[in-house]
């Protein structure tokens, strides 16, 4: 083995600074999944019937369903009936009318994780929707985004606030049939957030959430739902952070964007979830299913996305590029290091006419890390003057990791322009050596070169989140060389 | 500054350099020329440090210290520098950037502070007008797209900002035509100072003509087989490299 | 996987009837496993994720049978077929036909036979020591399974070592039109033996509007240092079906570099797999120019096992009226292939509304001192160029034609020897409209 591979070789993440648990009381149910669960779930929640109906025809349709086959993705069978379905803080069941009267311990364990609520009051502004163990903990400046019109509360809210809405979007972009995971979640989504942003409305700020997991066994069942009205535009950030835990612990979220005419959504994702530790034991199992729809003429969605955590991504979010002119854009970088496997990737489908699409995909792999880019990109019978361009770069650092590259084109469209680019890099031992030789450290060089190939896609995170998505590719990667 | 005393190098098992000894003090300039498969690249990559080398014998010192002790990084920061015969290229990593990291190091390592952002742009910029070079390739990224000339004049702005007290040029005129040569050679004797070293390592005598040396030494077969003034550099012009091979075994 | 329909098991039992007895014993084994295997696998269903794209099911619903033996040739489909300046072994309906070839001044040495006449002895052990040889976990399927039990003939081929065969050996597989529905399994064995140099073309023609289907599978080895040329001309007949397949493998040094023009076929699947050796160079080239309903498949597969490999890949289709093209270019780059250097390139137009592209470049990387790049394009023509050439006085249809046809050019500029080029270029001027005019332009 070279001198430089040795150097790379000792690639070990640094201690996952977020592992704890909190101590507090939880109302669970116990684990196992049945049609009772699910109403007893329903009912915990104070759910209308027609929502009840939604999650009973979900699951049943769940039951006649398979497990998916990932090709390079493996992992031991998760057994659905020893997890539990509900699990929230006891000091929830009154829900709080304001921050002052949110359990002191969810407000430590919110500032241990750096998302002081009192801070982010005083300085950005920004709205944080914490969401702590599948039930909504505070929703911060609720009424000055009331004030604008635009609605961003949790789920749960949504539902008893605003059913008509729930119902009119509620499951239009992601289907209870539409896979295997998403079905399951339609049954057994425990919260997540709900915003809604009304014609012509610039929401007056960023919207964030924040997702943990905490106790043990507990799948986090997440669904969302974005609805950008004609002219609207809402930039949302999603970064989570889970405990360090011995089982593995299973995530499946639905994420659903609606944006209609001359609308345009940003999401962007830092996720951070336990990866397991260097053996490859524990870690989060992340199975998400997002999906934007650009319903009406002008539409435009961009998914951002820096992935460093959980022992096992699947994930597409994905685009359906309906009105004509939309723009559909996939910005991501994801590292796996370890024994971290990501099966990712994205669909764009064209079916309006000038449509346009930008993929820019740049995966990282260390250690035994298997990185996995997988695309779609279909053009439509219709999809006149469709545009793509199509990216996807691999660093790889080591022998010992794999990285892969399956994108699917399919065009029936003859005035399309599909364009799509792979290639495949390491660092290498000279571009250390002469880094080093200007006095650069090694571990300084590698995440200089790191960063540099990671540009395009943090310049398109807002501010802060680029800030925490570099420090956190350095700290996955940090011990790495010397 | 330089003490090499008795240096003996393998590469994969093969013996490269058989006994070196040199010494150079502060403010000398010497030349270490020789046929190709000499080991003058071998002897520029020792001093930096660069890894797959393996010293059987010998020993390095500089500025007193023990040279082979320190990593490739520390030397850098020590005052070691090394103008690459093949300047690596670094995509995504822009030249402004990767300066402000080497300069920064080098002075956290001697105790200065860090540069003021507009005092280091300015600096870097003037040294960029002595060299004749566009503004524009401080943004670009390290060595990405440069033309041969460009790369070496882009190691000489390097070596203008970090200041180091000895500087390796490995064939540093290869590839150069000769504009670019003389303003790259403008560019080291401006450099020139009584507690500045150089060694210049080259085949051929046409950058002596623009960067005189005070010494130069004849590297063959791993030994440096004949040592003398400037004017050794021009006898062997005239009369090749196998005159000194044979002189040596004679 | 689908079961296989009674027509074929009839088919299967009666031509391994027919073969008892004239086989080697050995290969009497051979056939008896594959026909298990494919009775195991049944032929490729589109939820085989190799198989996607291309619905196979036409071929099972005909009912193709074997065709007699010597049925007259249609003198002018071979005399199109046929190349000057080379070896020729010419097959009709799946049987070798001495009267119709001509292999007499081979190089002393070289071994140039139709495998119905492998006698014992060496000729009997290179044919078994090459068959089957190529395949790896993943390339075999239904189709390779019928063809080891059922093909009537091919051709072994072997170069002695340091040999150089200057005159290309051509292969001609015909189908006459006088055997409806025939099916022709063909299987080619190829040594290139250390040192050697050579270049073998095979050709597959039919006359127009019939249905049948050929089966040919190649196995390809090139030893340290050899250099083989291989090239694949597909003319078949635009209802006819044919599944193809190259599989190669190249030891250290060695030189492969395989082209594959896709002209003819209602359904039409090649696949190209090579295993490259330590310090092995592989070139591949490909054409497919669809019209029609024509569906035009080609998957290929680098296998980059060993260290130092260079490979080079480059595809470009032309889908027109309702054609559709489906690409598949995959590079596995193993975990001890260091310093492999693979590019892949799949360049296509779409000149028709109904017309398809399917695309696929995959990366599969477990070593990282690599280099690997790949790119797809799928588009249209250049409209400054389209005005450019009106400009320069051709209307709008032939400036089209012209630049179409210069995108598909640039496959056919690649070959290297003269008869072959002349003749892949007249077939790619037939399938563009206003042939007269565009020679006069060129």
């Amino acid at each position: 083995m070279s001198a430089s591979n040795e150097n790379i070789e000792k690639m070990i993440g640094q201690e996952y600074k977020d592992g704890f648990v909190t101590e507090i009381e939880s109302d669970s149910f116990l684990p196992g999944l049945n049609e009772d669960v699910i109403r007893a779930l329903s009912a915990k929640k104070e759910e209308p019937e027609f929502l009840l109906e939604w999650r009973l025809e979900a699951y049943r349709h769940w039951l006649t369903m398979d497990h998916p086959e990932w090709a390079f993705v493996n992992f031991d069978k998760i057994d659905f009936q020893e997890i539990s379905y509900y699990s929230a803080p006891k000091s929830m069941d009154d829900g709080p009318k304001s921050l002052d009267e949110v359990d002191p311990t969810l407000i430590e364990t919110y500032n241990k994780l750096g998302i002081p609520l009192e801070e982010q009051m005083r300085l950005a502004g920004v709205a944080v929707d914490a969401v702590f163990d599948s039930v909504s903990v505070a929703t911060t400046f609720k009424e000055k985004l009331y004030e604008a019109g635009v609605i961003f509360c949790s789920f749960s809210e949504a539902v008893k606030e605003h059913p008509e809405l729930i119902k009119q979007y509620l499951g239009t972009v992601v289907s209870q049939y539409d896979n295997f995971y998403a079905a399951l979640n339609a049954a057994v989504f425990s919260d997540g957030s709900f915003v809604y942003i009304p014609k012509g409305v610039r929401c007056p700020m960023e919207l964030s959430t924040y997702f943990r997991i905490n106790a043990a066994n507990t799948g986090q069942f997440e669904r969302t739902l974005i609805v950008a009205e004609e002219g609207s535009h809402v930039s949302y950030l999603e970064g989570c952070t889970a405990p360090m835990r011995d089982e593995n612990q299973l995530h499946a979220a639905v994420v659903e964007l609606v944006i209609l005419k001359d609308a345009e959504i940003k999401y962007s994702t830092v996720q951070n979830w336990y990866p397991g530790d260097e053996n490859g034991v524990g870690g989060i199992y992340n199975f998400v299913t997002k999906r934007a729809e650009c319903r009406g003429d002008n539409a435009k969605v961009s998914w951002t996305q820096v992935e460093t955590g959980s022992a096992i991504t699947w994930k597409y979010p994905s685009v359906v590029l309906k009105g004509d002119n939309s723009i559909g854009e996939f910005y991501s970088v994801a590292l796996t290091n370890n024994y971290q496997q990501a099966d990712t990737g994205t669909k764009m489908i064209h079916i309006g006419k000038n449509t346009s699409s930008t993929i820019i995909s740049k995966g990282i792999s260390a250690g035994h890390g298997q990185n996995t880019y997988r695309g779609l990109v279909k053009v439509g019978r219709h999809a006149e003057n469709a545009r793509n361009y199509t990216q996807c770069d691999s660093l790889l650092m080591g022998d010992k990791c794999g990285a892969h590259t399956f994108p699917y084109i399919e065009s029936k469209q003859p005035t399309a322009t599909i364009e799509h680019e792979a290639s495949t890099s390491k660092i290498s031992e000279d571009q250390l050596f002469y880094c080093m030789q200007r006095g650069i450290s090694a571990e300084d060089a590698v995440s200089m070169i790191v960063n540099g190939f990671c540009k395009e896609v943090f310049k398109e995170l807002p501010m802060e989140f680029a800030v925490e998505a570099q420090a956190l590719l350095g700290i996955s990667l940090e011990g790495s060389v010397g | 500054m330089l003490k090499i005393k008795n240096l003996h190098v393998k590469v994969e098992g093969k013996d490269i350099l058989k006994g070196i000894n040199l010494e150079v003090n502060a403010g000398e300039v010497h030349a270490i020329m020789g046929p190709n498969g000499s080991g003058k690249s071998t002897l520029s990559y020792i001093l930096a440090g660069r890894a797959g080398y393996e010293i059987t014998q010998g020993s390095i010192s500089f500025h007193g210290k023990d040279l082979l002790e320190m990593s490739v990084e520390e030397r850098a920061w020590a005052g070691v520098f090394l103008a690459f015969q093949y300047p690596v290229e670094v995509p995504g990593v822009s030249n402004i950037y990767m300066l402000k990291a080497a300069l920064n190091g080098v002075r956290k390592y001697n105790g200065l502070d860090q540069l003021d952002a507009m005092d280091f742009i300015n600096m870097v910029k003037g040294k960029m007008r002595d060299l004749d070079m566009d503004e524009k390739f401080l943004y670009r990224a390290v060595n990405e797209g440069f033309s041969g000339g460009e790369k070496k004049r882009n190691e000489i702005l390097q070596m203008s900002v970090l200041e180091p007290s000895l500087c390796v040029l490995d064939e540093t005129d290869s590839g150069l035509d000769i504009d670019a040569l003389k303003i790259v050679s403008e560019g080291v004797n401006r450099l020139r100072d009584p507690s500045r070293s150089f060694i210049l390592v080259t085949h051929y005598q046409r950058l002596l003509d623009y960067i005189k040396p005070d010494f130069v030494h004849v590297l063959a077969a791993g030994e440096i087989v004949k040592s003398g003034g400037p004017e050794l550099a021009l006898e062997l012009e005239a009369k090749g490299y196998s005159w000194v091979e044979d002189s040596k075994e004679s | 996987m689908s079961a296989l329909s009674t027509h074929y098991l009839d088919l299967l039992k009666n031509v391994s009837d027919e073969l008892t007895g004239k086989d080697f014993p050995w290969l009497g084994s051979l056939r008896q496993r594959s026909q298990e295997s494919l009775l195991t696998s049944g032929l490729p269903s589109l939820r085989d994720e190799e198989w996607r794209y291309t619905n196979i099911s036409a071929i099972e619903k005909n009912e193709f049978r074997l065709s007699p033996r010597n049925l007259t040739v249609d003198q002018s489909l071979l005399d199109e077929a046929l190349l000057d300046h080379c070896h020729h072994l010419v097959f009709i309906d799946g049987y070798y036909r001495d009267e119709l070839s001509s292999s007499q001044s081979l190089p002393e040495g070289v071994t140039v036979l139709p495998l119905s006449t492998v006698e014992k002895g060496e000729q009997e052990r290179q044919f078994k020591s090459l068959i089957n040889s190529s395949f790896d976990d993943e390339s075999e399927h239904g189709f390779t399974h019928l063809n080891t039990a059922l093909f009537t003939d091919g051709v072994l081929v072997c170069i002695p070592e340091n040999t150089v065969v200057e005159k290309p050996i051509q292969l001609v597989y015909l189908a006459s039109s006088n055997a409806p529905l025939g099916v022709s399994n063909y299987r080619n064995l190829i040594l290139a033996k250390a040192g050697s140099k050579a270049t073998i073309i095979e050709s597959y023609y039919g006359s127009q509007d019939m249905c049948y289907l050929t089966n040919a599978v190649t196995e390809v080895v090139v030893e340290t240092n050899a250099n083989l040329s291989h090239t694949r001309l597909q003319v078949e007949s635009n209802q006819a079906f044919h599944m193809g397949g190259v599989y190669s493998t190249l030891e250290k040094s060695a030189m492969f570099s395989q082209s594959n023009f896709t002209f003819g076929g209602l359904l039409s699947r090649a696949e190209i797999h090579a295993d490259l050796g330590v310090e092995s160079s592989c070139i591949l080239d490909g054409l497919f120019v669809g019209q029609d309903k024509q569906h035009l498949d080609h998957h290929t597969r680098l296998n980059h096992k060993q260290p130092h490999a260079v490979s080079q890949e480059l595809y470009k289709g032309v889908m027109a009226d309702r054609s559709t093209g489906v690409f598949q270019g995959r590079i596995v780059v193993a975990e001890d292939a260091q310093k492999t250097d693979a590019t892949m390139n799949n360049r296509n137009l779409l000149l028709s509304e109904r017309a398809n592209v399917d695309s696929k470049p995959q990366l599969e990387i477990y070593a990282d001192d690599v280099k690997c790049a790949h790119g797809v394009t799928i588009g249209q023509l250049d409209e400054t160029a389209i005005f450019y050439l009106r400009s320069r006085g051709a209307d709008k249809k032939m400036a089209k034609n012209m630049l179409t046809f210069a995108f598909a050019n640039e496959m056919v500029e690649r070959i290297n020897l003269e008869p072959l080029r002349h003749k892949v270029m007249d077939e790619l001027l037939k399938q563009f409209p206003q042939t007269d005019i565009l020679k006069e332009w060129l």
